[in-house]
């Protein structure tokens, strides 16, 4: 693929699916990889996930209504392919990644490495259902509606499973304070 | 959102970033843009091999029109004449004739017609080896030289009464249809000689027993149809050669099935 090839229309978007494809695969692509990376734990994983939802977006380039679909077919496309139970669409959103110089370090952010290990550390110890809640909550920002469509539970299982995410994580953290 | 939420919130956008600064994104793209080259290459193949199905599709669905409209007419299923349709009889009918009839001079053409009867005889040796199937509408019955007309009901009590007074045989009774309506099949043998004792017809005329000889009956329930009320008989029957033909209580069985009233054209009257 060529990013020279891809026509460009009047708003400054590619028109040709290859084009357009290019264009989000440059802009999206690590975010994506963030993303996945947080639901399967695997960095090679996370890769071929992205890699999969952007050959998916480019084979169904046809039936997309606009660019901003695109973005939340990739994001949906990652997430179904992270979690093969995932069945239901994830609302399309515009997720800003933050610029690398305005993301806080985690010094700067009150949260030293040593807590930010344990964090992580007590996330990816969640059942994965709750992992998966506070994942799409914390990391998409995703409401309980949102997240409960996505998941293909209801708002009430999805709130169980914070809770639950929630205590399991306070416990963890108090056992190694 | 408390504390703790607010730095899982920190700690999972720091983790994924550190993630995805970690990632090969040229690496990628040129992994990309080889599986989608592969994915087009599948696709091209996919729509020359649907271009061509459709093509041999096309082809072969235009040869059926072809063949189709080429194809000569296929006739409207006939169903089959029958062998014989009465001409003058007073209830007009058609029937299958049986097999024997092929070796009369005219398979089509009865012995006798008549509006009393119809008759196909085949006599090698008049006296003692015909073979005949006759249609009849009897008026009366004759017995001791006094005639008395009858009906269906009357007809078969004369019958019994005749197997009664052992001047005739009766075996093989057995309730049948005959073009729909109620029928009585029996076989009688004559005993005894009894002139004019079978029946006789509206013009005088009367059939017999012949002693000795046996043949099948079949009485039919005409009401409705005959102008006179006559009572209708069927029958069959073969002398003593002409019965080693076996087939002949077979082929009566054939005829009746093939017996149609024809009510479209009704003859006049006798």
């Amino acid at each position: 693929m060529d990013r020279d090839d891809a026509a460009v229309g009047g708003d400054g978007f590619p028109t040709t699916a290859r084009g357009a494809v290019a264009a989000l695969f440059h802009v999206h692509h690590r975010r994506l990889v963030g993303l996945a990376s947080l639901l399967v734990d695997d960095r090679g994983a996370a890769e071929e996930v992205v890699q999969d939802a952007f050959e998916s977006l480019y084979r169904h380039w046809g039936g997309l209504r606009s660019p901003d679909a695109a973005v939340a077919y990739l994001d949906r496309a990652v997430v179904y392919r992270s979690r093969s139970w995932v069945r239901r669409r994830i609302t399309a959103r515009g997720y800003a990644w933050p610029e690398a110089a305005a993301e806080p370090s985690a010094e700067s952010i009150g949260v030293d490495n040593s807590t930010r290990a344990e964090l992580m550390a007590a996330v990816r110890a969640l059942p994965r259902r709750q992992r998966e809640v506070i994942v799409l909550r914390f990391f998409l920002d995703l409401s309980e509606q949102e997240i409960a469509a996505c998941l293909g539970v209801s708002p009430g299982s999805v709130k169980r499973h914070a809770f639950r995410a929630n205590e399991n994580l306070q416990r963890r953290l108090e056992a190694w304070a | 959102m408390n504390p703790i939420q607010a730095q899982l919130r920190d700690v999972l956008r720091a983790e994924a970033r550190e993630a995805a600064m970690s990632t090969q994104t040229q690496h990628e793209f040129e992994v990309l843009t080889s599986r989608l080259e592969a994915l087009d290459r599948r696709s091209r193949t996919q729509r020359i091999i649907l271009a061509a199905v459709a093509a041999v599709a096309a082809l072969l669905a235009g040869a059926a029109l072809v063949s189709f409209l080429r194809a000569p007419q296929v006739a409207p299923v006939v169903p089959p004449e029958p062998d014989f349709t009465s001409t003058s009889f007073g209830v007009p009918f058609s029937v299958d004739l049986p097999a024997w009839t092929d070796q009369l001079s005219s398979t089509t053409s009865p012995t006798s017609e008549a509006p009393g009867w119809v008759t196909w005889n085949r006599c090698p040796d008049p006296e003692t080896e015909c073979i005949g199937l006759s249609f009849n509408r009897y008026s009366t019955v004759n017995r001791d030289g006094v005639r008395t007309p009858v009906t269906v009901s009357s007809y078969y009590d004369y019958l019994k009464s005749l197997a009664a007074d052992d001047q005739i045989d009766i075996t093989g009774e057995q309730p049948a249809t005959v073009d729909g309506r109620p029928a009585i099949v029996l076989t009688i043998t004559g005993k005894e000689d009894l002139p004019n004792g079978l029946g006789c017809h509206r013009d005088g005329s009367c059939d017999q027993f012949f002693p000795g000889v046996p043949g099948r009956y079949a009485i039919v329930d005409t009401q409705g149809l005959d102008p006179q009320g006559a009572v209708l008989v069927l029958w069959t029957r073969s002398g003593a050669v002409a019965a080693a033909e076996s087939t002949w209580l077979d082929d009566f069985d054939k005829t009746l099935a093939s017996f149609r009233f024809v009510t479209e054209s009704p003859s006049p009257s006798a």
